[in-house]
């Protein structure tokens, strides 16, 4: 929920600014990715949620929020996305400004053929 | 502070580390750093989950395992990650569960350690994200193979040297800390590793503990592929045969005797040598069953249908 002057978060249905007011529901997913190598972490806007997700903020709007999380969990966790954008260090590591995000897919197939070439390689 | 790297090792590797580093000052984080050079305090598995079950009175702590195509993960779950543990108690068994965890270490005497994992979060998923997992651990399997054969021809082993070749800081001070902690490290053994993991994912050969309903759609495409195989095995009918009945005979026995519990290895024993097989034959048959996941071994001695 974020408040409908300055778009702040919300917290406990009152904004730091404005006081009490009724907000406006917003959908943004905050994520961690990992490659093995390291970890970024970055949240995505309304607009890159609801393509993430395929769900629309109206839509989400009539699920409880453990069922979106739920959601949320099922149709991210262990996937591989892409991520386009700025990267902001801090002491924290590093966050993605993201502008753009997309859930990639690798071929089983090719990777393993490939795999097994190299390893034998290694032999 | 940065966050731990979720490391992908197979459990083969994991379970074969005894080294730790403790972290010395208050909250530095504890690694343990595999044979090939991980030095893992996190670590992302995707595997079949196999059994659950509770450890303690009050239900609070359960112990897992999930299996990949290595070796199995034991997995312990406590009141501190409430959610996982009763994600565990809700999976039915088995399943494909992709695990985001910690790793913990058990010391019952110096110079022995048993590694497990304290997870974070887990989900079930398909078996299409298992098969990702298999290649992706393969890749970094590999990787640091490679890099342990780097370190290998190098006169003086130091990190700084092994970052310059282009490997992680992580991964340098790894391969060091265990290329003075294990000695010779037996590389084939995981060439081997990854070899037989790649074999999991070759089309008709898709034998782990699976889950039987999605096996069956998966034997339906793979009839083509498995077709040669039974000609070469042909030859074999006879003794096939006969194994094939005794494995029936005492999965028979079994599912007749297990409790909730399983049942024991001996009893098991017992009542197949009454309908008439010998010990070996059993042993031979048990094994077999195992392999193909139609039973597993929850507590040593105890066997269970899944």
């Amino acid at each position: 929920m974020r408040c409908p002057e300055c778009n702040r978060v919300l917290i406990n249905e009152e904004c730091s600014i404005h006081g009490k007011v009724k907000g406006n529901p917003d959908l943004r997913v905050k994520l961690i990715v990992d490659d093995g190598t390291g970890a970024v972490d970055s949240v995505l806007n309304k607009q890159l949620s609801e393509k993430i997700l395929g769900i629309k903020l109206e839509d989400s709007k009539k699920m409880s929020s453990e069922d979106l999380l739920d959601e949320i969990n099922t149709k991210l966790f262990s996937r591989r996305i892409v991520l386009k954008g700025n990267a902001l260090g801090d002491e924290f590591g590093t966050t993605v400004i993201t502008k753009d995000a997309e859930l990639t897919d690798i071929d089983i197939e090719k990777e393993t053929e490939k795999l097994s070439k190299e390893i034998e390689e290694i032999l | 502070m940065k966050r731990e790297n979720a490391w992908r090792v197979f459990a083969g590797e994991f379970n074969d580390s005894t080294v730790e580093i403790k972290g010395k000052e208050e909250m530095a984080p504890s690694y343990v750093i595999t044979p090939l050079g991980a030095k893992v305090n996190r670590l992302f598995i995707v595997g079949v989950l196999t059994d659950v079950e509770n450890v303690s009175e009050g239900g609070d702590l359960v112990r897992a395992h999930i299996s990949d195509p290595t070796g199995v993960f034991t997995v312990y779950s406590g009141q501190y990650q409430q959610g996982v543990t009763n994600a565990l108690s809700d999976i039915a068994v088995p399943a494909f569960v992709a695990v985001v965890g910690k790793v913990r270490t058990y010391s019952p005497e110096e110079g022995s350690i048993y590694v497990s994992v304290r997870p974070e979060k887990i989900m079930e998923v398909s078996a299409e994200i298992r098969d990702k997992w298999i290649i992706e651990t393969c890749k970094n399997t590999k990787d640091r193979i490679e890099a342990v054969f780097e370190a290998m021809k190098m006169e003086e082993k130091n990190a700084f040297e092994l970052h310059k070749l282009g490997y992680s800081k992580e991964l340098s001070e790894g391969i060091v800390a265990a290329l003075s902690n294990y000695g010779e490290i037996d590389l084939n053994r995981y060439v081997t590793l990854i070899q037989e993991s790649l074999q999991y994912l070759v089309p008709g050969n898709k034998e782990l503990p699976d889950l039987e309903s999605k096996e069956k759609t998966k034997n339906k495409k793979e009839e083509i592929v498995e077709e040669p195989k039974e000609v070469e095995t042909e030859k074999e009918e006879e003794p096939d045969d006969k194994s094939a009945e005794i494995e029936d005979t005492v999965l028979k026995t079994i599912k007749d005797i297990e409790g909730e519990d399983g049942a024991s290895w001996d009893d098991i024993t017992k009542k197949c040598e009454k309908a008439g097989l010998n010990k070996d034959n059993i042993e031979e048959a048990l094994n077999s069953l195992m392999d193909k996941g139609l039973i597993y071994e929850p507590v040593l001695g105890t066997i269970k249908t899944t």
